[in-house]
């Protein structure tokens, strides 16, 4: 496997789409954080770094998504799938060199993510949150982007045809779709407190049970949920919330694990053309 | 008799049918070995199974007298190189690039022969030019170095000559005759193109609905396409008779019709059978070429 990996990163050193993705992700970051902290520093607003500093967390699993759609789909369309396996190489070691590959690249765009807003620090000082903090939650963002590593490898290598490539992409959008609608329910305040409006102006009625506020079992079942998918865990760090960091992390581990076995399961069967 | 590959009853189904109904066919070491078929016949599909892409529904093959299901299957292949359908090349790579990529994938520890593998297939001097701006004679033989770059001992190519020119099929005829002869390279080639074939091939399998309808070497073949006079006459007896009298070697196949081997002096024939009360209506040399030998051994028309 280890020569498919040298054979991969060579391409990958070569890959115009990983290159774009890569320079996206750096400049986003940059430019983004330069533009927030300049905003604030010129409004006299007392900022933190961190405030900012997670943002690209949420759109970094695009990027991997983009990359391992192309990435993965040229191996079809052009065919180069064949060459691997015909000179004897296992199926299992050539699925597991590219999510290796595609896992490498969505390491580099965390990379590019992290360096491009440390741009904020001379501007607005380092953390104050701590060491700790940061790098509790650029762990949960490595282990999020490979769980999307997984399931975007799983997805380019067992849908091949040009139709993988969107359904790769629109994996993601619906992965953040799915994150959105639990965060929705999940963010519904326990108690509802109206206003009315009277003659002697407005009154705060009594605080009333909100009927759309899950509690129990369910709650806990949709908190996993947002935990399993890996967009809610992007939210999360994204608004520096990781509410259960072991959780969130074996939940990674998890997708990662259920696809990359499932994927070998199912490619080593799949008829190749 | 040594083998490099040997299928014994091979079976695949598709969804929507059988592609290989049986297939049995030896392709020996050294040898040109000739696939033949229509569209849709099994060859393609038995190509995928010998690299590996498929499995066999039912059956077994050897590669090397190694058995398709042990773990060993894996190095045989190794020693096989192999064009399927389409060259298997990074488009947005130079000729240079992706030979380099083939390199690492088989774990060679150097480019050493890498210019005299480009040179080979003439593309030495295509420098930064990406395969996506190669013609496809160039991607084709670009394909061709990709699955030469382990030094294989068995080529496999699955209609090299598709869509190439007129001047690309001979450079790529003149590629694969050079590697069988420089290299010892058995090359199994599957194609419909049968004139291009007859051109190449040592020996020949014929394939029709997945199966194997015949194995044959090429001077067998050739035996079995004997030039010949075609003659329609008015009666069939003086004809015998004069043949018999002048010691030819014939064929009758009506009471009309018959054909004359060992290619005798036409003047001298028609002669000798108006001597014998025959009429000759009609005479023409009858070469029976690969594609009629193909036709009359599947039968009804091809529909490529």
């Amino acid at each position: 496997m280890t020569n498919l990996l040298r054979a991969n990163f060579f391409r990958m050193r070569r890959d115009h789409m990983f290159w774009a993705c890569f320079g996206t992700v750096l400049v986003c970051s940059t430019v983004f954080m330069f533009f927030w902290c300049r905003d604030d520093i010129q409004h006299g607003f007392q900022t933190k770094l961190e405030q900012y500093y997670f943002n690209m967390a949420l759109p970094l699993g695009l990027f991997t998504a983009v990359f391992a759609a192309m990435f993965l789909n040229a191996e079809y369309s052009e065919g180069t799938i064949r060459s691997k396996l015909t000179v004897g190489h296992t199926r299992r070691e050539v699925y597991l060199a590219h999510f290796l590959t595609v896992l490498t690249a969505s390491l580099f765009f965390v990379a590019a993510w992290l360096i491009g807003g440390c741009v904020g620090i001379p501007m607005v000082g380092a953390w104050e949150c701590g060491f700790q903090v940061v790098a509790l939650h650029v762990l949960v963002a490595v282990c999020f982007t490979a769980a999307f590593a997984a399931i975007f490898t799983f997805l380019g290598l067992i849908l091949s045809g040009r139709s993988a490539t969107v359904i790769v992409v629109l994996a993601w959008f619906a992965l953040l779709l799915g994150a959105s609608v639990i965060e929705n329910i999940l963010s519904e305040p326990e108690f509802a407190s109206g206003i009315i409006m009277t003659v002697d102006g407005m009154q705060t009625m009594d605080p009333e049970p909100n009927p759309y506020y899950v509690s129990g079992a369910l709650r806990t079942f949709y908190e996993f949920l947002r935990d399993i998918i890996p967009a809610g865990q992007a939210m999360q760090v994204q608004s520096m919330a990781v509410l259960d960091p072991l959780r969130a992390l074996l939940c990674d581990l998890g997708v990662t694990a259920v696809f990359t076995l499932g994927g070998l399961a199912l490619f080593e069967r799949k008829d190749l053309k | 008799m040594d083998y490099i590959l040997q299928t014994n009853n091979l079976i695949k189904h598709y969804k929507n049918g059988k592609a290989l109904n049986g297939l049995t066919m030896h392709v020996e070491k050294g040898a040109i070995y000739g696939f033949v078929g229509r569209n849709g016949a099994g060859k393609t599909t038995l190509i995928r199974l010998i690299c590996g892409l498929q499995e066999p529904t039912e059956g077994t093959f050897t590669l090397y007298g190694c058995p398709n299901d042990s773990r060993e299957i894996t190095r045989s292949r190794r020693r096989m190189g192999a064009v399927v359908e389409t060259p298997s090349i990074y488009l947005s790579m130079t000729a240079e690039e992706n030979l380099k990529q083939q390199y690492q994938i088989l774990g060679l520890p150097s480019y050493d022969g890498l210019r005299d593998l480009l040179e080979l297939v003439r593309l030495g001097n295509t420098g930064k030019k990406k395969a996506k701006d190669f013609s496809l004679g160039m991607r084709q033989r670009l394909g061709i170095a990709v699955a030469l770059a382990g030094d294989p001992d068995f080529l496999i190519l699955d209609e090299p000559a598709n869509g190439l020119d007129p001047q690309g099929i001979v450079e790529i005829r003149e590629l694969i005759l050079r590697l069988n002869r420089d290299r010892q390279i058995t090359v199994l080639i599957s194609s419909h193109i049968l004139d291009e074939l007859s051109r190449l091939a040592t020996h020949y399998g014929f394939i029709d609905n997945g199966r194997m309808v015949k194995e044959i070497s090429a001077p067998e073949l050739e035996a079995n396409c004997r030039k010949c006079l075609r003659l329609t006459v008015s009666d069939a007896r003086p004809l015998t008779a004069a043949l018999d009298k002048m010691g030819l070697e014939y064929s009758i196949h009506s009471d009309t019709e018959a054909d004359v081997y060992d290619a005798p002096s036409v003047t001298e024939l028609t002669l000798a059978l108006h001597n014998a009360g025959c009429e000759v209506k009609n005479i023409h040399e009858h070469d029976e070429s690969l594609e009629s030998y193909y036709m009359n051994l599947v039968g009804g028309a091809v529909d490529d």
